[in-house]
């Protein structure tokens, strides 16, 4: 638990405008196969990206290449952000593993993430 | 491959009495099925795998005249091969027991497809039920708070595997240095 509100501070060091999707629960066709899931909202946040550190390194799970990772603050959020959402940072896009979730203290949060290939949806 | 998958599936859509999209196939990185409409909290899952050709050393080799012919497409090779592959079905039957228990319900499935009406189902797509590999095996678990009745079965399936190929003649041959 942090003790401060980083928000401002997360803002200062903001590198990159972040859009974060989430998307609706997956469904499946009659012939059992998944089909795209729908989009429930996006929204542009703060970000500063950083190099994954190395507490975050335990709780990969095994097979993520560490240089796919990244640790990214996140500030001026109107929604909480949660595993599974998709963070497009530049031209790449990551999709959340975990978060560190301080909305108690002020509006920001510290999430890992991991860059997803270009076929996954 | 995929119209095997489908008759298969179709198969067990008509033996379980679930809907097709409660049938899912395995390993396709989303979510898990949650409660249909109904409250119930029954799906089955598939996964194909285990894919031998019975025989790859002697394929079967055709040559015939494509029977719409263009330039360049006057002739169709083709070549084919039985396939044997395994499809494992789980059947997830939510906190069921007795008649709804998972290891009956697939036990029934399992039985179904021993019928000559899926037989020819599956016949249509040059495609035979073989046999339920090692019986199936309940493995009920607990899920958070609550029993899970689940249960497994490895279906052995045989498939004519054939692909055919456009082709054409060989009308010149050009030799270069000495012929004997």
């Amino acid at each position: 638990m942090s003790l401060f509100d980083l928000g401002f501070a997360v803002g200062m060091m903001a590198t990159h405008d972040v859009l974060v999707k989430r998307y609706n629960a997956s469904t499946y066709d009659a012939n059992g196969r998944a089909v795209a899931r729908s989009t429930a909202f996006t929204v542009t946040v703060r970000g500063s990206v950083q190099p994954i550190a190395g507490a975050d390194l335990k709780r990969v799970a095994e097979g993520f290449n560490v240089t796919d990772l990244r640790s990214v603050w996140l500030t001026g959020m109107t929604v909480e952000v949660q595993n599974g959402d998709e963070l497009t940072i530049g031209s790449e896009r990551f999709q959340v593993e975990h978060v560190n979730e301080w909305s108690a203290a002020g509006n920001y949060a510290r999430v890992t993430a991991h860059k997803l290939d270009a076929r996954e949806i | 491959m995929q119209p095997v998958e489908d008759a298969i599936h179709t198969e067990l859509i008509a033996a379980s009495g679930l809907t097709g999209d409660r049938i899912i196939y395995e390993d396709q990185s989303r979510d898990a099925l949650v409660k249909d409409g109904g409250g119930s909290r029954a799906f089955m899952t598939m996964r194909v795998f285990d894919l031998i050709e019975v025989a790859p050393a002697t394929p079967r080799n055709t040559v015939r005249d494509n029977p719409s012919p263009s330039a360049g497409a006057e002739i169709l090779i083709g070549t084919s091969g039985d396939v044997n592959f395994t499809v494992r079905v789980t059947y997830y039957a939510g906190p069921a027991s007795g008649a709804g228990a998972a290891y009956t319900l697939l036990r029934s499935v399992v039985r179904r497809l021993g019928l000559d009406s899926v037989s020819a189902n599956l016949a249509a797509v040059q495609c035979a039920f073989v046999e339920c590999v090692g019986g199936i095996r309940s493995v009920p678990t607990v899920l958070e708070t609550e029993f899970e009745s689940r249960a497994v079965a490895d279906l052995r399936f045989r498939m004519l595997d054939s692909a055919e190929a456009p082709e054409t003649y060989i009308q010149t041959v050009e030799i270069t240095g000495s012929y004997s």
